[in-house]
C-alpha cells in the first residue's frame, strides 16, 4: 500500500469515526418528537450516505455494502414508510457499534472484514419485513447454474418458487454465474417494491475483494491524532509571528549594545506575554469538548436502564465544556461505572417510585460545568439516595471502621470509595462487586481531582467530580525539605500551619499527633523519610519528632476519609509548574508523581501526596 | 525521542561499527556511538531521596529531566572522579538517561569480528559486554542501554497499582 493510499485510508477512518459520533448522537435523539426525529433521521442518512460513498472510494467495498444495508433502513425511516420504535433505535445503535468495531480493526489491519451476517439479517428484516432467513446462496446457485443455458422464464419461475417477492438479476451475471460460484445474489428475494423493468439495475455485482487483502497486514496507523479547528492553528501561527518580531528586536538591540533601551525591554516583556499565550494556545490543542463522553454515558445509561427494566429520562447539560483529552479518556471508565451504579443502586423501579410518591420516570442528570479550578462533572439522580445508616452498618461489619466510630455525613459518604465496600445485597451484572468506586476515587486522585457527594436519603444523590482542565500545568506550592525543593499541587493541600502554632504530642508507637481545632491529626515528618544526607536505613523508622526538632511547616492534606499533617522545612512559594512525566528508570522512584523545571532552571519533583499519606497509615495500621 | 531503534537500519555497516571510547578510572571502555544521543559536560545533578548511591540525581537538559547514573558505581566500582567528567545521554524507548563517565577519549572503528562477547554468568546469553583489542590495550565494550535499562535505582518502590 502506498503512502498516499495509507494517508487516504487514515483520513477516511478519522472522518468515519467522527461521523459515527454524530450517528450515535442522532440515534440517542430519536424517539422524542416527530420534528426532532425527522432532523435526526436526516442527519443519520447523511452520515450513512457519506460514509458509504467514501468507504467505496478508499477500496473498502465490503464496508460500503454493510453501510448500504443500514442505509436502506434509514431511508425507510426518512420516507416514513417505517416508524421510529425502540427496536429500530437499538438496531441502529448496534449497527453503529459494529461499524465502530470494524473501523477500529481497520486501523491495525487494512484487510479486515467484520462478519456482519447477523446484523445484515436483522437489517433486512426491518427494511423489507422478511420473516424468514434468505435462502442459502448455494440453494439458489445450484439450480440456477444448471439452467443457465435454458430459457430465462424457466429460471425466473424456479426462483420465484423459492421465496416471496420479485426477482431482479443481472443478465450478465447470470451468464457468468458458474465463474462466480462465490457470488452473492443479494436482491432476488427481497426487492418487493422495485419496478418490474429494473432487471439489471439494482442487483449486486459480486465484489472482488479489495486489492489490499492480498498485501500483508499493514498497520494503518499507530499514532494518536487530534482534530484541531483551523482557527486555532491560525492563532498559533499569528503568535509565532509576533514572537519572531520581538526576537528580532532583541537580536538587533544585542548587536548594537542597546539591550537596556526601552524598545528592547518592552520586547522582552512582550516575549513573556506571547510565550504565555503560546502556552495557552498550544495546550488548547489537547482540549476536547465533553460531548462525546456525555454521549457515551447516555448510551450506557440507556442500555443499563433497559437491562434493569428501569424507566429513566436522561438530562444532559454542558456539552460544550472543554477538558484535556487525556483527562477525558481516563475518566470514561470511572464515569461509566458511576452511571451504572446510579441506575442499579440509586434509581428505584417504577413501582417503588410510585409507592414513594415520586414520578414513575426517574431523572438521571449528566452535566459538565466550568469550575474555578477546572471542570466539574456531575452525575445526579433522583433515586433513593445514600442510606447513611446502612453504609455505616456495612462498614462496621466489614471492619472498615471501628464499632464506636463517629463520622460526619461526608465521611460516611466517602466510605463507599473504600476497597471491598458494596451495599448492594446481591451482585448484579451491572455493579455491586465493590471494586468500582475505589477505582473511581483512585483515578480522580491521580488526575489531581476530587469528588464531592451530596445525597438525601429518599430524594437522590449527586456526585460532583472536579478535575483540573489540563493535566500538564498545575498550581503548586514549592516546599523545601533538606535543602531540596519539591512541588505539591495546591489542590491537594487543605491548610498550611506553622509548627509553632500547634502543640505536638508524642503518642504511642512513635506517632506524633497535633490538635487542629476540634480534630486530632497525625503528623508525618517528611524530612525523616526524604533526607538526602542520612543513609536510607532511617527510612523505615518514622522518627520520633521531639520538641527540640527545628521548626517546620505543616501541610494538612486529605487522604481518602482521613486527614493528616505532613511536616516540611518551609514553604518557599507558589508557582505554576509544567508537569513532565517521569520516564524510564525515574518512573520507579517512589514518592514522586512527576517532574518539572523550576524558575531557576533546576529540575524539581512533584510530591506524591497520596503515596506518603498511604505509607503513613499503612505503617500504623496495626498500632491503631 | 526521535532516534528510536526503528531508524537504525538506515545506518551503514561502518557507522554501526563505530564506538565511543571513554574511561572509568584506569579502565578503557567503549559503547556503540549510535546509542549515544549526545555527550554533555558534567553539571551537578540534583539529588533525590530514597535512591541508590549510583543514582546521582537528575539534570535539566533543554527542559528535559534526565537521570544521572555513575557508570563506575553501577558497574560495582568506586565513584568517578576525573577532571573532565562527561555525561553520555542515551535514549531508550521509554525516555532518556545519562551515564557519568570519567573522560571521553575518542571515536574508533571496531570490526565485529574483533569483539569477543562474554557473559557474566553461565546461562546469561548476551550480557551486553564484550572485549576488543585496541592498539595495545584491551577495551571493554558495553551496551549502555542494557546496563542502564536493568538498573534498579530506587530504594523505595512505588506500590503496585
Amino acid at each position: 500500500m502506498s503512502d498516499f493510499e495509507t494517508e487516504m485510508l487514515n483520513m477516511f477512518l478519522d472522518e468515519a469515526t467522527e461521523s459515527l459520533e454524530a450517528w450515535e448522537r442522532s440515534c440517542l435523539a430519536l424517539g422524542k418528537d416527530s420534528q426532532s426525529d425527522a432532523d435526526a433521521v436526516a442527519q443519520l442518512f447523511r452520515c450513512a450516505h457519506n460514509m458509504k460513498g467514501s468507504s467505496k472510494s478508499v477500496g473498502l467495498a465490503k464496508l460500503g455494502h454493510f453501510i448500504h444495508d443500514i442505509e436502506e433502513v434509514i431511508l425507510k425511516l426518512k420516507n416514513l414508510t417505517l416508524a421510529v420504535n425502540p427496536d429500530i433505535v437499538q438496531l441502529l445503535l448496534d449497527s453503529e457499534e459494529a461499524l465502530h468495531t470494524w473501523l477500529t480493526a481497520l486501523r491495525n489491519d487494512v484487510a479486515f472484514v467484520l462478519d456482519t451476517s447477523d446484523m445484515s439479517d436483522r437489517l433486512s428484516m426491518v427494511a423489507f419485513g422478511i420473516n424468514k432467513k434468505p435462502v442459502a446462496i448455494g440453494d439458489i446457485i445450484a439450480p440456477v447454474a444448471q439452467k443457465t443455458n435454458n430459457k430465462k422464464q424457466e429460471i425466473v419461475s424456479e426462483l420465484q418458487a423459492m421465496g416471496d417477492g420479485d426477482i431482479i438479476f443481472d443478465m450478465d451475471l447470470l451468464a457468468n454465474i458458474q465463474a462466480h460460484t462465490k457470488a452473492k445474489i443479494a436482491a432476488p428475494l427481497v426487492a418487493s417494491e422495485t419496478t418490474p423493468d429494473a432487471t439489471a439495475a439494482t442487483s449486486e455485482v459480486p465484489t472482488t475483494p479489495p486489492a489490499a487483502s492480498n498485501t500483508p497486514k499493514a498497520p494503518a496507523t499507530n499514532t494518536e491524532t487530534i482534530r484541531v479547528p483551523t482557527n486555532r492553528i491560525d492563532s498559533l501561527i499569528q503568535l509565532v509571528g509576533e514572537l519572531s518580531i520581538q526576537t528580532a528586536i532583541i537580536g538587533h538591540a544585542r548587536q548594537h549594545n542597546t539591550l537596556s533601551n526601552t524598545v528592547a525591554l518592552d520586547a522582552m516583556d512582550l516575549l513573556g506575554k506571547i510565550t504565555r499565550e503560546l502556552q495557552t494556545a498550544s495546550l488548547g490543542f489537547r482540549m476536547q469538548t465533553v460531548q462525546a463522553t456525555m454521549q457515551r454515558l447516555e448510551r450506557v445509561a440507556r442500555d443499563a436502564a433497559r437491562d434493569l427494566n428501569k424507566n429513566i429520562e436522561i438530562v444532559t447539560d454542558g456539552n460544550g465544556v472543554e477538558l484535556d483529552k487525556t483527562v477525558l479518556e481516563r475518566m470514561i471508565d470511572p464515569l461509566v461505572h458511576m452511571v451504572r451504579n446510579s441506575l442499579d443502586h440509586g434509581i428505584e423501579s417504577s413501582e417503588d417510585r410510585i409507592a414513594a410518591n415520586k414520578p414513575a420516570q426517574a431523572i438521571l442528570g449528566l452535566s459538565a460545568v466550568q469550575a474555578p479550578d477546572g471542570v466539574t462533572l456531575i452525575v445526579s439522580d433522583d433515586g433513593k439516595g445514600l442510606d447513611t445508616a446502612k453504609i455505616l452498618a456495612k462498614a462496621k461489619s466489614n471492619g472498615l471502621i471501628a464499632e464506636d466510630a463517629v463520622l460526619s455525613e461526608q465521611e460516611i459518604f466517602n466510605l463507599i470509595f473504600q476497597q471491598g465496600f458494596s451495599t448492594a445485597e446481591k451482585v448484579t451484572s451491572i455493579s455491586g462487586r465493590g471494586v468500582g468506586m475505589e477505582v473511581v476515587q483512585r483515578t480522580v486522585a491521580e488526575l489531581g481531582g476530587r469528588i464531592h457527594i451530596e445525597s438525601k436519603f429518599g430524594k437522590g444523590s449527586k456526585f460532583s467530580i472536579t478535575l483540573p482542565s489540563s493535566v500538564s500545568i498545575v498550581d503548586a506550592l514549592l516546599v523545601c525539605i533538606d535543602n531540596n525543593r519539591y512541588a505539591v499541587p495546591v489542590t491537594q493541600v487543605e491548610e498550611i500551619l506553622n509548627q509553632s502554632d500547634v502543640n505536638l504530642e508524642n503518642a504511642l508507637d512513635n506517632q506524633v499527633m497535633f490538635r487542629l481545632r476540634q480534630e486530632i491529626l497525625p503528623l508525618q515528618d517528611l524530612r525523616g523519610s526524604m533526607t538526602l544526607t542520612e543513609s536510607y536505613s532511617s527510612l523505615n523508622n518514622v522518627k520520633l519528632l521531639n520538641k527540640a526538632n527545628k521548626n517546620s511547616t505543616i501541610l494538612v492534606v486529605r487522604y481518602k476519609t482521613k486527614r493528616l499533617g505532613l511536616a516540611v522545612d518551609t514553604v518557599a512559594g507558589q508557582q505554576q509548574i509544567v508537569v513532565r512525566k517521569l520516564t524510564g528508570v525515574l518512573e520507579d522512584i517512589a514518592g514522586f508523581v512527576g517532574g518539572t523545571i523550576l524558575g531557576d532552571g533546576e529540575p524539581g519533583f512533584i510530591l506524591d501526596v497520596p503515596f506518603w499519606a498511604n505509607r503513613y497509615f499503612e505503617s500504623f495500621k496495626g498500632a491503631a | 525521542m526521535s532516534d528510536n531503534s526503528d531508524t537504525r537500519h538506515d545506518w551503514t555497516d561502518s557507522e554501526k561499527d563505530t564506538y565511543l571510547v571513554f574511561t572509568l578510572h584506569d579502565g578503557l571502555y567503549a559503547t556503540p556511538l549510535l546509542d549515544v544521543r549526545e555527550v554533555v559536560e558534567f553539571k551537578s545533578p540534583k539529588a533525590l531521596p530514597n535512591t541508590k548511591p549510583a543514582f546521582l540525581g537528575v539534570i535539566n537538559i533543554r527542559g528535559e529531566i534526565i537521570g544521572v547514573i555513575d557508570l563506575s558505581m553501577r558497574l560495582g566500582g568506586p565513584a568517578v572522579e576525573g577532571k573532565r567528567l562527561s555525561l553520555l545521554v542515551i535514549s531508550s524507548n521509554d525516555g532518556a538517561i545519562s551515564a557519568l563517565v570519567d573522560e571521553v577519549q575518542s571515536v574508533v572503528q571496531i570490526e565485529p569480528s574483533k569483539i569477543e562477547k562474554y557473559s557474566k554468568g553461565q546461562n546469561e546469553g548476551d550480557s551486553g559486554y564484550g572485549v576488543a583489542r585496541l592498539d595495545d590495550r584491551l577495551v571493554t565494550i558495553i551496551d549502555l542501554k542494557k546496563v542502564i535499562d536493568t538498573s534498579d535505582i530506587a530504594n523505595l518502590k512505588k506500590l503496585a497499582a
